[in-house]
């Protein structure tokens, strides 16, 4: 017990002697007005002596810096240039494809009148619809047809959103749409999923020779654009009444060029 | 043997000064300082107190009145020594009370720091880097434990 409390107070005895010690320094150091101190700052040298030659290596290494600094600066701007012709080139492959998917429609007569809104499928929903891009956003509106890229007519739109639409297509049996052929019979289409059904409404001029079914502004559709090729229908004329059955081939992917024309 | 081992813990001992010095050169902010070489002097005079600190504390101080201060030879060593001294005294002598290290620390750093004493800002200098340096010493404590 004794020893632990004597022995703190015991260790402190060389700290005080040392305390005292470089007290002393202090006093010698102050009467002799900082000799001892400034001894080693004195005699210590912490420059560099530079040579003349030396200044040649200096100048090496400043050009050397400096070249540095230009290769910096000049890497710098490449890349900066880099990547600005890559989102050249990304917008440029974006062209081409928009441009591929205007080359066969641009063949179909007077598309020139039209402007065309591109879009595509998004997906089909669970009742069998199927989504595309642009909605009242492209100034969209219920009953607008809907063309593929050979310039047929795909559906209309049922419903329309702010960014995407409901297309009725052939493949709802709600699908319904009033046609004419090139004498002005008017026709009328249906579906029942995986079927077209095409009934005449008013026969005035009924010949063989229709080549295809047509939509037209009477209808008020955005204009005359082919649903059906009839050349290889054989149609069933009863009672100045004529009937068709069409198989719908047309399979709709993720890649289906979809366009919406709008009258300019 | 004591001998080198003296010599090896005051080249410890400078290099942390000097460390300190540049470390507070280095960043360069003016409202507080960061004090590594207080943390040596208090973590040896807490944890560790022996005359073996004694060479090592009295080198340290030599060098910094020599090469990076104006004082007479001497003052630092005296100054670290007090440190020391009163770091492990206060330590010891309170240590009913439970915030005991924290105050044998401000005791400590207040005596570290005396030289500064007279500069106008000294109380927000003294209290930021008081909690400063304490922070680094509690979390060296924390990640360490007790290992010197």
């Amino acid at each position: 017990m004794l020893k632990t409390e004597a022995l703190p107070k015991r260790s402190y005895v060389l700290y005080i002697l040392f305390i005292l010690l470089s007290s002393l320094l202090i006093l010698i150091d102050y009467f002799s007005n900082k000799e001892l101190s400034s001894y080693f700052p004195n005699s210590v040298n912490f420059e560099i002596e530079i040579e003349n030659s030396d200044f040649t290596i200096l100048q090496r290494f400043n050009t050397l810096f400096e070249q540095r600094a230009q290769l910096i600066s000049e890497n710098i701007r490449l890349e900066q240039e880099i990547q600005d012709l890559r989102s050249l080139e990304i917008e440029n492959r974006e062209l081409q494809l928009q441009i591929e998917s205007y080359e066969l429609i641009s063949t179909v007569p007077n598309i020139q009148n039209f402007e065309l809104l591109a879009s595509g499928f998004i997906t089909k929903n669970l009742n069998l619809e199927y989504l595309i891009y642009g909605g009242t956003n492209q100034q969209l509106k219920v009953g607008d047809l809907v063309i593929n890229e050979k310039g047929f007519v795909v559906g209309y739109l049922r419903e329309v959103f702010y960014s995407y639409s409901i297309l009725e297509s052939p493949y709802s049996s709600d699908f319904n749409l009033e046609v004419m052929d090139k004498y002005n019979n008017t026709y009328l289409i249906t579906s029942n999923g995986s079927e077209m059904i095409i009934s005449s409404i008013l026969l005035d001029n009924f010949k063989n020779d229709i080549d295809f079914l047509y939509t037209d502004i009477s209808f008020n559709h955005s204009g005359k654009f082919p649903v059906v090729d009839t050349r290889l229908i054989n149609f069933e004329y009863q009672n100045n009444q004529i009937n068709a059955v069409v198989e719908i081939l047309e399979n709709f992917t993720f890649n289906t060029k979809l366009f919406i024309p709008k009258f300019k | 043997m004591t001998f080198f081992r003296n010599i090896l813990r005051s080249i410890y001992f400078v290099a942390v000064l000097f460390f300190e010095t540049l470390i507070n050169f280095l960043t360069g902010i003016d409202w507080m300082v960061i004090s590594p070489f207080f943390l040596l002097i208090y973590y040896i005079s807490v944890k560790s107190f022996s005359n073996n600190n004694i060479i090592p504390l009295v080198i340290s101080g030599l060098s910094y009145d020599i090469f990076l201060s104006e004082n007479y030879l001497g003052v630092y060593s005296i100054l670290f020594l007090i440190v020391a001294i009163v770091s492990n005294y206060i330590q010891k002598r309170v240590q009913s009370v439970s915030y005991q290290e924290f105050l044998s620390f401000t005791f400590g750093f207040l005596i570290y720091n005396t030289i500064n004493l007279l500069e106008t800002d000294f109380v927000s200098f003294f209290i930021s880097s008081l909690l400063i340096n304490y922070l680094i010493y509690f979390f060296y404590q924390r990640t360490l434990g007790n290992r010197v």
